[in-house]
Order: C-alpha cells, then sequence, then structure tokens
C-alpha cells in the first residue's frame, strides 16, 4: 500500500487541477475526480493523474491503459510505475508488470535518499504480488500441459486396446 | 459367439444367480457414470463438456471391455474369469472416491483464478476421467460376455443368454440410475454411494462363487483391497485455513457447504468448487454487506425510486435463485424507513434453502414467498405479479449460467411481470463490459425489456450487474439522479463511475449473439468469455 509519506517523497508541487482531483479522491468522488483531471494541461501528466484515480476506483484495465500511455509519453514517476504494476497483477498481465517493476527500480534510484527505502520495501511488496500471480499462471500452465499429455497418453493407450481386442476377435487372425 | 469348450453345466438356480450378476453390474456402471460427474465436479464443475467426457470415457472403457471379456470367455473357466474380474471392479470403484482428490487436483492446482482454472477444465476432466473411469468401466464391460457365455454353457442359445443377460443388466442399469441420483447420493453422499456401487459388485462376486462353489484367495486377496480403500476415503475436503466448517450435505444437483470465516464472523455457502466462489453471504447484521459483493445493488432500486418517487409502503421482489437468502437480508436491513419488503424467492436446490434457514437467519416473513424444488422459469410462469424488482442470480455448476434463464423469451416473461417502472437485475459473471457473455445477455434483456441496460462492474470480483427497468431508463452514473442516494448507499455506488466500470447499451443497439430459447450457446460465450479474460493478460507491448 502506498503511504501518504510515500507520495509525500515525490515532492511533486501540486497545481491547482492536481489538488482539485485530490480533494475530490480525498471525498471518495471518484467521477469528480476524473473530471478535474481535465483541467491537468500536460498530457502526459493527465494520463498519470487518470491512472492514479482509476487505480483507486478500482478499474484496473482502465488504469492501467492509462499509466501505460503516461509512461509512453516519457512519464517516469514511481507513483505511476507503481500503480501500473499492481494494476497489470490485477488484470493478470504479468509481462508488463514485470517491465515496469524494473522501471519503478530506476526509478527509485533516481529519488532522494531518504525516500527510496520507503519506495524499496513498496516495490518488494509489488514483486511478492506479481511473483504469486506468475507462479499461479504457470501452474495452470503445467496443469493444463499435464492434462493434455495424460489424456492424450492414456486416450491412445486406450484406443490401442481397442484395436488389440478387435484384432483378436477377428475371424481367422 | 466363439464356441465353449465343452465343460460343467450350471443348474437353473446358477443361471439366476448369473443374471443377478449381470443386474449388479449394471447398476454398478450407472453408478458409477453418474456418480463420476458429481465427483469431478468440485474442480471441474458439471458443465456439458464435463459430462461429455465422463460419458466418452465409460463409453469407451465399455467397449474395451466387452472385447476383452469375449477373448475371456473362450477360456476354460469363465466363472473364475468372472470372479476376478469382479473382485477388480469392486476394487475399482472403492478406491474412487479416495483416488479422485489427489489425481483431479493434479490436473487442477488448487489457488487458481476463475479465468486460469476454466483453461484447464476440459482437458482436465478428460485426462481425470480417463484415469478414473476408464479402469473401471473396462472391467465391467467384462461382466457381459462373461454371464452370456456362463448362461450359454448352461444350456440356453446363444440369442437366448444374450437376450436374458442384457435385459437383467440394463433392469439393473434402470435401478441404478433411479437409485443414484434419488436415494443414494442424496442419502449416502457421494462416498457412500460408491461404496454401494462396490459392495453391490461384491454381492455380485459372492454370487459367483456360489456358481463356482468356491471363493478363491485371489478374490479374497481383491475383497481386501476393495475395503482398504473404503476406509482410506476421506469424507470430506481440507477447509482452507481460516475457515470453519458448519455443514456439508449432497444435494440432489451438488455439493453444498456452509461455512464461516473464523476471524470476520461472516459466513458463505459454497457449492461444488474450489475456485474461491461462493452462492450465498451471512453477516450477522441486515443490510449491506461489508465488502465488495454485487448483493449490495440489489438495494440501490429502492433507494432510487424512493427518492424519485417519496416513501413507499412496500417494495416487492422476485429473485430467481435466491440461494440462502442474501439477496433479501440485503433489501429487509436497507430499504427506506416505513418501507415493508413483500419477498419471492425461488430456489431449486431444496438443501441450499434448508441450510439458509439454519445457519443463515432465512426465514419466511407474513408477506413472503420462498419456493424452493423449482426451476426458475417454471416458477416465473406461476407468478404474476406485479414486482417492483426483479432478481435473476441463478448460476448452475458453480459459474455457469442456466441458458433457459437468460433468453429473450424468458426476459419477455419476466417484464410482463414487472410493474410499470419496475426493475430487473442480473447478476453476470464476466472480465469487464466488453466480455462477449455479458454484451449477449445484457444486449438480449434489453431486446425484451424494450428499454436500455445499465452494465456496471462490481469493483474487485468477476461479477458485472445488468440493470433495466420497464417503460423506463436506469440512473447512469453522469446523471444527478446517480448519487441521489442516502449516505449508506453511497459507498456502493462510489469508484464505480468512471471509465471501465459501467457501460450503457440502447434498447435497439447492434450486438453480437442474441440468446433464444431456440438458440442459446450459453457454454459456447461462457468459453469465448473465458478468452477474452485470457487476452487481456499478456498484451503485447
Amino acid at each position: 500500500m502506498i503511504t501518504l509519506a510515500l507520495l509525500a517523497s515525490l515532492q511533486v508541487a501540486p497545481t491547482d487541477a492536481a489538488a482539485e482531483v485530490q480533494a475530490a479522491l480525498d471525498q471518495g468522488w471518484f467521477g469528480q475526480a476524473m473530471a478535474a483531471t481535465r483541467g491537468i494541461e500536460d498530457d502526459v501528466d493527465r494520463d498519470a493523474s487518470e491512472a492514479n484515480v482509476l487505480y483507486l476506483a478500482r478499474s484496473y484495465d482502465a488504469a492501467l491503459e492509462r499509466a501505460l500511455s503516461a509512461i509512453d509519453g516519457g512519464e517516469s514517476s514511481a507513483l505511476v510505475f507503481s500503480r501500473g504494476i499492481a494494476a497489470a497483477t490485477w488484470v493478470g498481465d504479468t509481462d508488463t508488470g514485470r517491465e515496469l517493476l524494473g522501471r519503478l527500480e530506476l526509478a527509485i534510484v533516481e529519488l532522494e535518499p531518504a525516500a527510496q527505502q520507503g519506495w524499496r520495501d513498496h516495490a518488494a511488496d509489488l514483486e511478492v504480488y506479481l511473483e504469486d500471480f506468475e507462479g499461479r499462471a504457470e501452474g495452470a500452465r503445467s496443469a493444463l500441459d499435464r492434462a493434455k499429455w495424460t489424456a492424450g497418453l492414456v486416450g491412445l493407450a486406450a484406443l490401442g486396446l481397442l484395436g488389440l481386442g478387435i484384432r483378436r476377435q477377428s475371424p481367422g487372425s | 459367439m466363439t464356441s465353449p469348450t465343452p465343460a460343467q453345466t450350471e443348474p437353473g438356480s446358477k443361471a439366476t444367480l448369473l443374471l443377478v450378476t449381470a443386474a449388479l453390474s449394471g447398476a454398478a456402471v450407472m453408478c458409477i457414470e453418474l456418480s463420476a460427474v458429481r465427483l469431478l465436479a468440485p474442480w471441474f464443475g458439471t458443465s456439458l463438456p464435463v459430462w461429455s467426457n465422463v460419458i466418452a470415457v465409460v463409453l469407451l472403457g465399455l467397449s474395451i471391455g466387452y472385447l476383452f471379456g469375449g477373448r475371456a470367455s473362450r477360456g476354460k473357466d469363465p466363472a473364475k474369469s468372472l470372479a476376478i474380474v469382479l473382485g477388480l471392479a469392486a476394487v475399482a470403484t472403492a478406491w474412487l472416491p479416495f483416488l479422485a482428490g489427489p489425481l483431479a487436483e493434479l490436473f487442477l492446482p488448487a489457488q487458481l483464478d476463475i479465468e486460469q482454472a476454466s483453461s484447464v477444465f476440459r482437458w482436465g476432466s478428460l485426462a481425470s476421467s480417463l484415469c478414473l473411469f476408464l479402469p473401471a468401466s473396462t472391467i465391467l464391460g467384462c461382466v457381459g460376455p462373461l454371464v452370456v457365455e456362463l448362461l450359454g454353457r448352461s444350456g440356453l442359445g446363444a440369442g437366448e443368454a444374450g437376450g436374458r443377460a442384457l435385459f437383467a443388466s440394463t433392469l439393473g442399469s434402470l435401478v441404478g440410475v433411479f437409485g443414484t441420483s434419488h436415494w443414494a447420493v442424496p442419502e449416502l453422499g457421494l462416498r457412500g454411494t460408491l461404496l454401494l456401487a462396490a459392495g453391490a459388485l461384491v454381492l455380485a462376486l459372492v454370487s459367483i462363487s456360489v456358481v463356482r462353489a468356491s471363493l478363491g484367495k485371489p478374490q479374497v486377496g481383491l475383497l481386501l483391497v476393495a475395503l482398504l480403500g473404503a476406509v482410506l476415503t476421506p469424507a470430506s475436503r481440507a477447509l482452507p485455513y481460516g475457515l470453519t466448517q458448519l455443514a456439508t450435505v449432497e444435494s440432489p444437483y451438488q455439493r453444498v457447504r456452509v461455512v464461516e470465516a473464523l476471524d470476520q464472523g461472516v459466513r458463505f455457502l459454497a457449492v461444488n468448487e474450489s475456485t474461491n466462489s461462493y452462492q450465498s453471504v451471512w453477516q450477522p447484521e441486515l443490510g449491506l454487506l461489508d465488502g465488495d459483493y454485487y448483493y449490495n445493488d440489489f438495494a440501490l432500486p429502492p433507494a432510487w425510486v424512493a427518492r424519485e418517487q417519496g416513501p413507499l409502503s412496500t417494495w416487492s421482489t422476485l429473485c430467481i435463485g435466491m440461494g440462502a437468502g442474501t439477496a433479501k437480508r440485503v433489501l429487509e436491513g436497507s430499504l427506506p424507513a416505513g418501507t415493508d419488503l413483500a419477498f419471492t424467492g425461488v430456489e431449486l436446490d431444496p438443501e441450499v434453502v434448508r441450510l439458509g434457514a439454519l445457519h443463515m437467519d432465512l426465514e419466511q416473513g407474513p408477506d413472503d414467498l420462498l419456493a424452493s424444488d423449482l426451476d426458475g422459469r417454471a416458477a416465473l410462469r406461476c407468478l404474476s405479479g406485479p414486482f417492483d424488482q426483479v432478481i435473476v442470480d441463478a448460476y448452475a455448476n458453480q459459474v455457469e449460467l442456466p441458458a433457459h434463464l437468460v433468453t429473450l423469451e424468458f426476459f419477455q416473461e419476466v417484464r410482463e411481470r414487472l410493474a410499470p417502472g419496475g426493475w430487473c437485475q442480473v447478476n453476470v459473471g464476466g472480465a469487464d463490459t466488453r466480455d462477449p457473455l455479458v454484451r449477449a445477455v445484457a444486449g438480449t434483456l434489453a431486446r425484451a425489456m424494450q428499454s436500455p441496460v445499465l452494465l456496471l462492474r462490481v469493483p474487485g470480483t468477476r461479477n458485472l450487474m445488468l440493470t433495466a427497468r420497464r417503460d423506463a431508463r436506469p440512473p447512469v452514473p453522469t446523471e444527478d439522479a446517480w448519487y441521489l442516494l442516502p449516505p449508506e448507499l453511497q459507498r456502493v455506488v462510489r469508484g464505480r463511475e468512471v471509465r471501465g466500470q459501467w457501460d450503457w447499451l440502447e434498447a435497439d443497439a447492434p450486438f453480437e449473439g442474441l440468446l433464444t430459447d431456440d438458440h442459446a450457446p450459453v457454454e459456447a460465450l461462457q468459453q469465448r468469455s473465458v478468452e477474452h479474460s485470457l487476452a487481456r493478460r499478456n498484451r503485447t507491448r
């Protein structure tokens, strides 16, 4: 979970629009917060802010889309990477989550030394979630392979037995 | 048929014992086949593909068994072969409940989410069916030819021997079908049912021993192995840490259990599943549930109507797929002050209602009608309404929408029973508002209601609530009416107004997959829904 201390560590000077977004978020009015993001002039900043609002409203696929748009536009704040990783993990896009985790670690290095440890702890938490999902996805893939191989082999053996039985029953065989 | 070796001739009474053997093995085959799907249900559900896999495997086994049974009947002592076959069949049957869990978990590990699990259902159920049921059905397939051979050697002609054996085994199968589904599974549970089938085969083995006038060491050994399987089989599966089980029953439809989360005091009624889904939720207080539950959405329509029209004296709700009454308790505790609830609930599974009354405070009030053992569609035809709200929350086999409860004709019947301006809410599982299954059901609902449908995601879950009104429009998050709710209900709508959390489908909007009674490919749509979910994953950037 991102704490206020972590957010403060990003030392972003709030614009009026950003403050409006935050005020709406504090009230739990996500629709108003989304509307307020329209006041953010910079496209990339707006995408990043929308990603944050959408993530908090738990619209994870939309949050991921906005976070990626912001990142592709050059946004490199730890917050947008963090939101992107968490949303990607929720959606199940582990490749994207893993890529963003690498970029989050680079972004942490750029932060003030005092803020780095908190963000490192947060990144470690995100990695645990990601690994957990990756483990389950791998488990599903292995199980599917196992099921296909078993069904194939046992099915073939059964059909072989059937063929053998037919051959033995044939007159003259 | 090959010419029998001239050997012993069985007396008439022994022929009767042979026919009893054929009948018992016929009953055992059907018992295994019907129990097989239920045995796999906790992991793979009981969908049509699972049924098809099980039936195909049993038929494959029987066909192999017929061939090898015919081969074995050429031997010098077919009675001995039959005794061994029956002993092996008893072993293979008695061990099924013990082996089912470990084998199924090999193909469907625990802790997968629903999309991950769904991708494994078809192959996993096929592999499990082949490993579990092919041996038993193959061995049982050998019984028929051996019985026919022994009857033939007792002096009957080939046709008469075959006819009598088929008569007895088919009659046994008939008893097996009714006995398994109507009595054994509900009364004895799956473990008990399969042990009963194994016991029937042991009885047949004893009959054959009478024919042979001996019970050889191999048969005694097999009986002991069968007994070991019976002893080792656990009565039920272990629960995840933090849950305690309050009740579990095998109903005529599914395995039902009530569990309680130790740290929260919340109870869940779950069916079959190993995929973290539930059919009903209970918390001690009436009203909105703590957390992200779709049931809370059922409280929105009366609140919106009260804000629009002023105080309501009564609110009548029909809930198709009542479960253990969660919707009722949510509504009872959240209706506007002074409004009485007249609740009509329909639930197919009577055990769910019974457990709801025992563990989840499901009570029938003076204005309520709680009906169980009734299909939702059939019940709807018996109800005239008008209802202020019709909730469709019917699921089969954990995650599957019953096809006949999402068709155009069904929703038209719902519309006829709604009061003017009445609300229809349908709970559908899906990845998002673009999910093919969700779009098909929403589009069908819109056509039937002749009004737009609101598609609303339930945050943090895989549920979407489809909402439509008769001759009216539900509020949408861009309108002020959306927010006109009492403070306690504000939390239900907050966060759902942002992009991706909702969508809107007009009555005449084009969509793919109108569902009708004639053509409702719900299972194919569910497969596409899973593929849609998986396609969102690992998108190439």
